[in-house]
């Protein structure tokens, strides 16, 4: 079997991406939990700085490098949900209630990934986006590649449906 | 949008913001690894891709006659018997045919 090589990495483009690493590896695993579980954390960072990495090359600059990164591994997360569409039956199954769990605020926690997985994919990228990342809708529209209407809109309905959910579980709010 | 309506489910979400497991200690390390390990081309890394590429070889080796799993078609025995009877019957049997043409004498006779 032949195989492709990747392009081996010139010194400096190395540290670049090791840079890059440094900086964003918290936020990519934030993003990646939030849209796609924990089940398949682990490799799906690695897909989103493997992606970063053939890409480096071709990045030109055009949106700010966290912005990039964002995009890279919000697609990333979706694209695995879309192929495996295992998210709910993982999450399911991640979100049974475990009577050993003490942890403050444990099980409000899990009525939100809960909510989360009940969204849509667009919808739960939008709020993970805008609620446990910090960021605007004017970058999520970026992000994203939307207009900024529709990012806003979509995150008054994801919200609207996630603030349906809790109160039907009893959350008062 | 209505902000009052959101304001206690934004506080809720920003509460109980779900934590992502921590990552492994040799992460980097293990990427590294993984950006020098050779990637298989694109073709063969789907099994779907695999299972066309099989299919169409198959279907190919079929049209050019091959046909490597399968027995003479019923047209093929048909047009041989078809040449053999018409020869006999005009006589143009050959050499192999002079056997018959004997026996065909002596029917008649």
């Amino acid at each position: 079997m032949k195989a492709i090589n990747l392009p081996m990495p010139e010194s400096t483009e190395l540290e670049t991406f090791e840079a890059l690493y440094a900086r964003h590896h918290r936020m990519v695993r934030a993003v990646v939990f939030h849209l796609s579980g924990a089940m398949e954390i682990d490799d799906l960072v690695q897909e989103t700085f493997v992606r970063i990495w053939k890409g480096l090359s071709s990045f030109r600059g055009s949106s700010s490098a966290k912005t990039w990164i964002y995009r890279i591994a919000v697609n990333a997360a979706l694209d695995h949900g879309r192929k495996a569409r295992r998210w709910k039956f993982g999450l399911l199954k991640e979100t049974m209630p475990d009577p050993k769990n003490h942890e403050q605020g444990a099980v409000e926690k899990e009525l939100v990934r809960k909510g989360l997985s009940l969204l849509s994919e667009e919808h739960r990228a939008v709020v993970v986006l805008h609620h446990f990342e910090g960021l605007s809708t004017s970058e999520i529209s970026e992000i994203l590649e939307i207009p900024e209407g529709t990012a806003r809109s979509r995150l008054y309905y994801a919200k609207t449906a996630l603030l349906e959910f809790l109160k039907k579980q009893g959350v008062s709010l | 949008m209505s902000d009052e309506k959101f304001t206690k489910l934004d506080d809720f979400l920003a509460k109980h913001q779900p934590v992502p497991p921590p990552a492994p200690q040799d992460e980097l390390l293990r990427l590294k690894n993984r950006l020098k390990r050779p990637t298989p081309p694109f073709w063969l890394r789907s099994p779907l891709v695999v299972s066309y590429a099989v299919a169409a070889t198959l279907l190919v080796v079929w049209m050019v006659g091959v046909r490597p799993f399968s027995s003479p078609d019923r047209g093929e025995i048909d047009s041989f018997v078809v040449s053999t009877l018409g020869d006999f019957y005009s006589g143009d049997v050959g050499d192999d045919g002079d056997e018959l043409n004997e026996l065909l004498a002596l029917t008649e006779e």
